[in-house]
């Protein structure tokens, strides 16, 4: 397998080549940043918190990649960021993966939520993308805006590049004309973007992770969740919009 | 050379689908200028009203693409390919019109010349152009969101769906504070800030960022709305005003206050209540004020311990009659970094008593003492304290936090205490008959400093921590006794004494520690402790006149002494750590010597000693799973005798119990293990806990006792046993049995050995105890909300001295009730019911029924004022029952408390801008 790092600099002025190369395998880096500040903001100005907020950093991040051909995608944990402290057990799973089988729109999921493993078999998700005259680069690729909403009222604002023709993207997120490199969930106050896209062609062992859980579906996560969380006030709710991502 | 590249899209026909209401979009896309078919290119239909996705596809290599099923209706189409403008145009899919047409269009150089040149023109008005208004400059009404601010400024407008407009156009942006997701829908933002956080409120056109990247305008720019916030998004205050009555004697009332700006804080508070020994809750303790007696605690991982250790003046058995006051001013300033607390705080409170206590003393041939006592007191403390705190961030690594405590206490006491002792034939051998009075004046001043820094190597800190006290402490009082001994040899022994007692404190200790990371899992902690204490002690007796006319000037050499009493502590120690991802454990171990010097100055007497303390310990913990956890621990601690044990200062105030001392007393050491599991499963809704604590102790450091069975006079002194030992055991495990609903059952045994030396023989005492407990609770936010307690405990002791058994059962009850009922009514119940089984010795079963409840409307619609009625006590039952039986005494108390009584009270919540905070 050759691994071809490639850079690229949009310029559309030089393009003497009228066709664009456009990358239909490769690996895509992200960046996930959290700010665990925001979490503690409508809880007043107590003791705790002040000191809570000067123990624990304002932001941790993770990397993650995607693994990507034309039919299918993995995304998982990179490498661990030993540097993170993490608020209230917000440290992410190692075994946790998504597969999205584009060519006949499945997805699995392997997730731990709290002492469950789950395994979500299900078609990928449709969302209602509202897409918008925005642009944005990222990670050299030049990136339009669209924003969707999950849970009722959870909005999810993605960029995603017309040169990778893979309509997935990081965590469950897809079916936008191409691969999403940039992700914002404001409510979770946690961005997903990409730093680096190599161009290369995962193994078929690559993208076959071995998964295993308790097996579910999107609605069948939703009600356990619902079910376990329902008490838990503002920090339930978080809890279940960043499992349901 | 910049080439010119012509996309064009030739839509060829729109075929509608034999099957009526869904149509086919087909189309090649060329780019006509270099002649090439464009694969690859983006192919969507957006619905028109909201640019929803509906579909899309990508042209294949020869540009070629079809969309079908499309059900009719508006769209729009846009076609992207990169490097190329984006092609936009609106078409209606439905089975007349769908002939499309070619279109040609602009290639986005050319686009872009065009636009850059009719944007130059805007561009002088525009150019650089921020515009700004300061918020405060548009008058708002009190609680109004940023969309009513923005509806008062010049050029925008806000229409009824929240879209904003700004000089024409439409806002699609609007940032707080620079900061973009803040919420991506510029309505949430307005509609959820305050007006009055707002600082400033700035417009400007945002570039998009692919312009910023290349350099060249691209004319798409986006309408942009920054919210400054304001450095103090807070200006107001908010308080309390209670006051209630019974009518009769019991009262209460409440004044608080709370007024900040910008980053000061200013809070004072008035309170007196005779029905309470605090009378603050936990959460307006800190809301007004500065909680002096809570400890807060953030581990590195996290995790938030808080603790109060309430003092005198915050609980206590009795009743109460308590007056307190306090001001807080608070200040933050240089970013944050330092930080300013300063509190003053007024206690005086008066409380009466009666306790009741019914002792027997077991002794070694079969027969015992049977002591009953009562001991009524009438105490008013009164203390005024401040404490400052100064906490400042030096830099990114560093911090200094400096706490200094003063306080002030002026105690008046006075004690009666009348006692009887039988023996087990039922005959009196003797009658106490005491009272003291003390008058205390007490100042103390408590400073800790507590420095920290990380240095560059990660996992590499230094930290130190010290603590510098002085004391002072004057106390004066009486001792008038009676004490009658009967039997064979009848005598009655009449105490009149004055006693002062002097005694100046200082005391300095510290400790350093360096942490070092040996690896990325292993860490190394090196520690040095010290400690230098001196204790200057003066104590007079004086005797009272012959005739009960009191001079009180002749000093008693026996029990007059002054003492300067000085330790030092010095020990060094070290702690290993070792992380891993499912488990980790840490090894570690201090050694230091602690010197003791005892001079008596009146005798002119010295004595030194000198211990070596040691303190092993080690952990390790196992997470097999996220929620489960597995933990063991181990330490050792050393126990010193206290200067009392080896040689203590002789005291006659109460003539029935001495104490001799016991220079031969050795160090006692103590093992304790510890074993924790838990389990914490959320979906399934389960939790499971269990801990285990055993421990034993090698030379013990017990009292040997020698009782007079004929006069009852004990004389107690230290000495040093084996094979004492402790266990307990506490395991819950919950679940829920129906939503919200949730049942947890509790099982905690213990048991322990006890010796002690009675009467020259060694007694054994064995206690077992087993606790049961069910508990159940239900809090969700509806009309009613539950939570009860319910278990019965087995209390067993044995004493080998005699044989005697002792065995009973206690129940206890607990519930809380709320209800929130139509029209604003509030109710409280709060039944707690303790049983306590009769046995030979406590005759009487104690059955305490104390139900309280309360109820409290709102009488307005802001809820601002409200009226409570309340009943404490309803059965009038309350006291405080306390039994003991560890060791060859067995005993208990009985404390009055206050009962019955109802009150109302009226209840006035104010604001302006703010709240009290529920979050602590």
């Amino acid at each position: 397998m050759k691994f071809i790092a490639i850079l690229f600099l949009l310029n559309f002025f030089l393009t003497t080549e009228a066709q664009q190369q456009f990358i239909l395998q490769g690996k895509i880096d992200f960046e996930m940043k959290k700010n665990q500040h925001r979490q503690l903001d409508d809880d007043g100005d107590g003791e705790w918190i002040q000191q809570l907020k000067k123990t624990m950093p304002k932001f941790v991040t993770e990397n993650y990649i995607l693994l990507f051909n034309a039919e299918k995608t993995v995304y998982k944990l990179g490498v661990e960021n030993t540097d993170n402290k993490y608020l209230w057990g917000g440290k992410p799973s190692e075994t946790d993966n998504v597969v999205q089988q584009l060519s006949n729109n499945k997805i699995a999921i392997q997730r731990d939520v709290y002492e469950q493993t789950f395994l979500i078999q299900d078609s990928i998700r449709n969302l209602e993308w509202r897409i918008t005259d925005e642009t944005r680069e990222i990670a050299g690729f030049e990136c339009k805006k669209a924003v969707t909403k999950i849970c009722d009222s959870v909005y999810v604002v993605a960029f995603y590049t017309d040169l990778i023709p893979v309509s997935a993207g990081p965590e469950s997120f897809g079916g936008l004309p191409g691969m999403i490199l940039g992700l914002a969930v404001p409510r979770l106050s946690t961005t997903w973007y990409a730093t680096k896209v190599q161009l290369l062609e995962p193994t078929t062992q690559q993208l076959s992770p071995t998964q295993k859980g308790k097996k579910t579906d999107w609605k069948g996560l939703e009600a356990s969740m619902k079910k376990a969380l329902k008490e838990w006030g503002k920090y339930g709710a978080l809890q279940m919009w960043r499992l349901l991502l | 050379m910049k080439k010119l590249i012509l996309l064009c899209i030739i839509l060829i026909g729109f075929k509608q689908l034999v099957n009526a209401q869904q149509a086919k979009v087909e189309g090649i896309v060329i780019d006509t200028l270099e002649k090439k078919k464009l694969g690859n290119a983006v192919v969507a239909l957006l619905k028109t009203k909201d640019s929803v996705l509906y579909k899309f596809k990508r042209s294949n290599e020869n540009g070629a693409f079809d969309l079908s099923d499309i059900a009719f209706g508006k769209y729009l189409i846009m076609v992207t390919y990169p490097g190329y403008a984006n092609f936009y145009d609106t078409i209606h899919v439905d089975a007349t019109n769908r002939n499309f047409g070619n279109v040609t269009m602009i290639s986005k150089i050319h686009l872009l010349e065009d636009v850059v040149v009719r944007q130059k023109i805007a561009a002088v008005r525009m150019k650089g152009d921020t515009l700004e208004m300061k918020a405060d400059s548009f008058k708002v009404s009190a609680n109004a969101n940023v969309q009513e601010l923005l509806k008062k400024m010049p050029g925008i407008t806000v229409n009824s769906k929240g879209e904003i407009t700004a000089q024409g156009q439409k806002v699609q942006k609007v940032l707080v504070d620079g900061e973009e997701f803040f919420s991506d829908d510029p309505a949430v933002v307005t509609q959820n800030l305050r007006a009055d956080a707002i600082d400033k409120v700035q417009v400007f056109d945002k570039k998009s960022d692919q312009a910023t990247f290349t350099g060249i305008d691209d004319g798409e720019k986006a309408k942009t709305i920054n919210l400054q916030l304001k450095e103090d998004k807070k200006k107001g205050y908010f308080g309390k005003l209670d006051a209630g009555t019974d009518f009769d004697k019991y009262r209460n009332g409440k004044a608080l206050v709370n007024s900040f700006k910008n980053k000061r804080k200013f809070a004072a508070y008035l309170t007196t209540d005779n029905t309470r020994f605090e009378n603050m809750e936990w959460s307006e303790r800190s809301n007004y004020g500065e909680d002096l007696n809570r400890n807060t605690q953030v581990n590195d991982d996290g995790g938030v311990s808080m603790w109060s250790n309430g003092d005198d003046f915050s609980w206590g058995q009795g009743l109460p009659s308590s007056t307190t006051g306090g001001l807080h001013f608070s200040k933050k300033w240089d970013k944050d970094n330092k930080n300013s607390i300063n509190t003053y705080q007024f206690n005086d409170l008066r409380v009466n008593g009666l306790n009741t206590t019914l002792t027997q003393t077991l002794l070694n041939d079969s027969t015992f003492l049977l002591d009953n006592s009562i001991q009524e007191f009438e105490n008013h403390k009164r203390r005024n304290r401040l404490r400052s705190t100064y906490d400042w961030q030096i830099d990114s690594t560093s911090s200094l936090k400096i706490i200094a405590t003063g306080s002030i206490i002026n105690s008046n006491l006075d004690n009666l205490f009348t006692s009887n002792s039988n023996n087990s034939k039922g005959f009196n051998i003797n009658e106490t008959n005491r009272r003291t009075t003390n008058k205390i004046d007490e100042q103390t001043l408590i400073t800790n400093i507590f420095w920290r820094k990380r240095l560059k190597k990660k996992g590499r800190t230094i930290s130190f921590n010290t603590d510098i006290n002085l004391g002072n402490n004057d106390g004066n009082g009486f001792l008038f006794a009676k004490n009658n001994f009967f039997g064979s040899t009848p005598s009655v022994n009449n105490v009149d004494q004055k006693k002062t007692n002097d005694e100046r404190t200082s005391s300095l200790s510290g400790r350093l520690s360096y942490t070092e990371p040996l690896s990325k899992t292993t860490f190394l902690e090196l520690n040095y402790r010290f400690a230098y204490n001196k204790n200057n002690a003066e104590r007079y007796t004086l005797e009272g006149g012959t005739n009960g006319v009191g001079d009180y000037n002749r000093i008693i050499d026996s029990l007059s002494n002054h003492f300067l009493y000085n330790n030092d502590n010095n020990s060094g120690g070290f702690t290993i750590r070792h992380n891993k991802k499912k488990f980790n454990f840490s090894i570690g171990s201090s050694l230091g010597v602690v010197n003791f010097d005892l001079t008596e100055k009146r005798r002119d007497t010295k004595n030194a000693v000198s211990f070596t303390n040691f303190l092993p310990s080690a952990s390790f913990n196992y997470t097999p799973k996220k929620q489960t956890r597995l933990g063991f621990t181990y330490n050792g601690t050393t126990r010193n005798p206290t200067l009392q044990q080896l040689n203590p200062i002789i005291d006659n105030i109460d003539p029935l119990n001495r104490v001799l001392g016991n220079p031969n007393l050795k160090q006692e050491f103590r093992h304790n293990f510890g074993i924790n599991f838990s389990d914490y499963k959320v979906l399934k809704e389960k939790n499971m806990y269990v801990s285990a604590n055993f421990s034993f102790v090698e030379n013990a450091i017990t009292s040997s006792n020698n009782i007079n069975q004929l006069k009852g006079e004990r004389t107690s002194q230290s000495v040093n046993v084996n094979g004492n030992y402790n266990f307990n055991m506490w395991a819950n495990y919950g679940f829920n049995v129906a939503p919200s609903v949730n049942l947890n059952f509790q099982i905690s045994p213990s048991i322990s050995r006890f010796k002690n030396i009675v009467n020259g023989i060694e007694n054994i005492n064995d206690s077992k105890r087993l606790g049961f407990n069910i508990s159940s609770g239900y809090w969700r936010d509806k009309w009613i909300n539950y939570w009860f307690s319910i278990g019965p405990t087995f209390n067993s002791s044995s004493s080998s001295i005699n044989n005697v058994n002792t065995k009973y059962w206690t129940y206890n009850f607990n519930a809380d009730v709320e209800m929130k009922l139509p029209k604003k009514w509030y109710v409280n119940i709060n039944p707690n019911f303790n049983i306590y089984e009769k046995t030979a010795i406590f005759a009487n079963a104690r059955d305490i029924f104390i139900v309280n409840t309360s109820i409290k409307k709102s009488i307005d619609k802001a809820e601002k004022w409200q009226i409570a009625f309340r009943v404490n006590d309803i059965f009038n039952q309350n006291q405080a029952i306390n039994r003991n039986i560890s060791s060859n005494f067995i005993s208990e108390t009985t404390q009055q408390n206050i009962r019955r009584f109802a009150m109302l009270n009226l209840i006035y919540n104010f604001s302006k801008n703010g709240k009290p905070s529920n979050n602590w």
